[in-house]
């Protein structure tokens, strides 16, 4: 269910925001037949959501398609280029790097990359708001990037939300495996994004069903566990509405701007559905 | 680390390095290879040598000390991944216990150093069999290897979601005595971890944190739910919640199941079922109420307990200071 200012989404308005994208449509379509309630203060403020969802899911695309590597933390590695790696296996952006040329690299030059499942998760977001709003304003507001586990960054809000009902494209959900061998705790759960049609995108377990991310999680379990992984039920979310006063989205216009549902952003070009 | 023992071994570790034991360690095995690994079979001696020393070393060395052979074993198993095999024939229980007392060594003598790339991953590997494996009550030593971590800027990642996961709420007391720390660090850190806890963040001081902590373990334990949230899952996880039903009627329930310990009365579960249909908001003010009755005038807390449940929320009112 979606509510605007308090108010519920007018059908008609549900068919008008979908224009012509697959993936608004598929976005909005989950938002509106959902038990659980999706309140913004006004509708530019869910398009923005929408448009922070289409461009997640279709980042998520493109770092499984990218040559990036699974490593834990003690193991992460970098192209220097553009950041430098920590103790802590983080990725500290490099003094003179533009921000959205640096996260690109990590797409682009995926070989050079190696991180754990958390990281690939704030990398996803940091390029879903790039593409969101666009490499200028990502480049002003985003200095000083730091890429390490869920590390706060103030200017990239988060919320924890419960999944009551099904969760949204573009929700960051994450499989626990509670009996996971000590040997590999790298194998503890997994982030994931969730796509269209059930399927999720995990950095290590690439696109998947929940049962394949759970039988890969399953196989690594201790001897003689008895307890399944299993996908919890909380989502990480973006803020949107503190993210659009952070980026100055025209969130604030009582326009409803709808020349991004036609650009590229949409997840509609290649066959990943299975 | 426990550098006050003696050995010449810890003492050349100490003040000059890794590089130098090699050296010393390599020219006295050259001179004399008995007294050189009768060095390294000394009980004072601290992991950080013997790793140092690993590639010089042989797993199978009859003449190493077990700890020491049982510990070449654990960085091989962690570093290439090979089989942990128990280097000699010993019953199945003594075996249990020459591992523990190796990993213990291991986290004890050497969790705060840094030696190569692959160190860490050894070091949090002997935690997480001692925790995992073992079911050794470690926790202390883990979250003290995770605060010096995070001073020195270090890997700490799968010790803090070990620590989540042990699924021990009253190890949150040794967090939570990191509020008292001097170093600003320590309590950014502690304050991230125990902030799910009402009020912890919002408290003026340390001090009030840690008081904080300590109130709500003690009204809560016995009704508490892991929920197996932890850093690797969420930015900012709920590792236990408040199972409001059982601290409403008093029954401390298992923390992995939400099951009663013990069987409810009819009584009991028909007022489990009204209670679960209030609101949530009020299902928490109403159970936080019910416990501070129970714990501090029983009496008057059964009195109360068998009043209908909308009188049971009207009497709660006042003592909540709401009209």
């Amino acid at each position: 269910m979606i509510l605007i200012n308090g108010q519920p989404l007018a059908p008609e308005a549900l068919t008008t925001l979908g224009g012509q994208s697959a993936s608004a449509r598929e976005i909005l379509n989950a938002m509106a037949t959902n038990r659980d309630v999706f309140a913004f203060s006004h509708i530019n403020i869910l398009q923005f959501d929408i448009r922070l969802r289409a461009a997640l899911v279709q980042a998520a695309h493109d770092m499984n398609n990218s040559q990036v590597r699974f490593a834990t933390f003690y193991y992460s590695k970098c192209n220097e280029k553009y950041w430098n790696l920590t103790e802590e296996g983080g990725f500290r952006l490099g003094q003179d790097a533009s921000p959205s040329a640096a996260i690109n690299d990590i797409f682009h030059n995926g070989q050079l990359y190696a991180f754990e499942c958390a990281t690939a998760m704030v990398i996803l977001l940091f390029k879903a708001v790039m593409t969101a709003i666009g490499s200028a304003r990502f480049d002003a507001v985003y200095r000083n990037i730091y890429l390490w586990d869920w590390h706060e960054d103030e200017r990239l809000p988060l919320v924890i939300e419960t999944v009551a009902d099904h969760g949204i494209p573009g929700d960051i959900r994450y499989f626990k495996n509670p009996q996971v061998n000590p040997r590999t705790p790298q194998w503890q759960g997994e982030n994931a994004v969730e796509l269209p049609n059930g399927y999720y995108y995990g950095h290590g377990v690439g696109i998947k069903k929940a049962d394949g991310v759970i039988d890969a999680l399953n196989k690594n379990r201790r001897a003689g566990a008895t307890v399944s992984a299993y996908l919890m039920n909380r989502a990480t979310r973006l803020d949107t509405t503190r993210l659009a006063m952070i980026t100055g989205f025209p969130g604030a216009s009582r326009s409803i701007d709808r020349s991004w549902l036609n650009t590229s952003v949409g997840y509609g070009q290649r066959p990943f559905y299975g | 680390m426990n550098y006050t023992t003696p050995g010449p071994l810890n003492d050349v570790f100490r003040t000059h390095g890794t590089e130098e034991v090699k050296k010393i360690w390599k020219k006295w095995y050259r001179a004399d290879p008995v007294h050189a690994v009768k060095q390294l079979n000394e009980p004072d001696l601290v992991f950080p040598v013997l790793y140092t020393l690993k590639s010089d070393l042989h797993k199978d060395d009859q003449h190493l000390s077990l700890k020491n052979r049982l510990a070449l074993y654990h960085i091989e198993s962690i570093i290439h991944g090979e089989p942990f095999h128990f280097p000699m024939n010993a019953d199945f229980f003594e075996q249990h216990h020459h591992g523990i007392h190796c990993l213990r060594w291991i986290v004890s003598t050497g969790a705060t150093e840094k030696i190569d790339e692959h160190y860490t991953a050894v070091v949090d590997g002997a935690c997480l069999h001692l925790l995992h494996h073992f079911n050794e009550d470690c926790l202390g030593e883990i979250v003290d290897i995770i605060f010096h971590r995070h001073r020195a800027g270090e890997e700490r990642h799968y010790l803090l979601s070990a620590f989540y996961d042990a699924n021990e709420p009253q190890s949150l007391l040794y967090v939570a005595r990191y509020l008292y720390s001097n170093a600003p660090e320590d309590v950014v850190l502690a304050k991230k971890i125990l902030g799910f806890i009402p009020g912890v963040k919002e408290a003026r001081d340390g001090r009030e944190s840690a008081e904080t902590v300590a109130h709500w373990l003690e009204s809560n334990l016995p009704y508490l739910i892991h929920t197996g949230e932890n850093n690797d899952s969420f930015p900012h996880p709920i590792p236990y919640a408040v199972h409001a039903p059982a601290k409403y009627l008093g029954v401390p329930i298992d923390r992995r199941t939400g099951t009663p310990y013990r069987g409810m009365t009819p009584v009991e579960r028909e007022r489990w079922e009204q209670f679960i249909r209030l609101p949530h908001a009020l299902q928490v003010r109403l159970a936080a109420h019910s416990e501070r009755l129970r714990r501090w005038q029983r009496q008057r807390w059964r009195e109360w307990m068998r009043q209908p449940l909308q009188e049971q929320i009207r009497l709660s009112l006042p003592e909540e200071g709401r009209p």
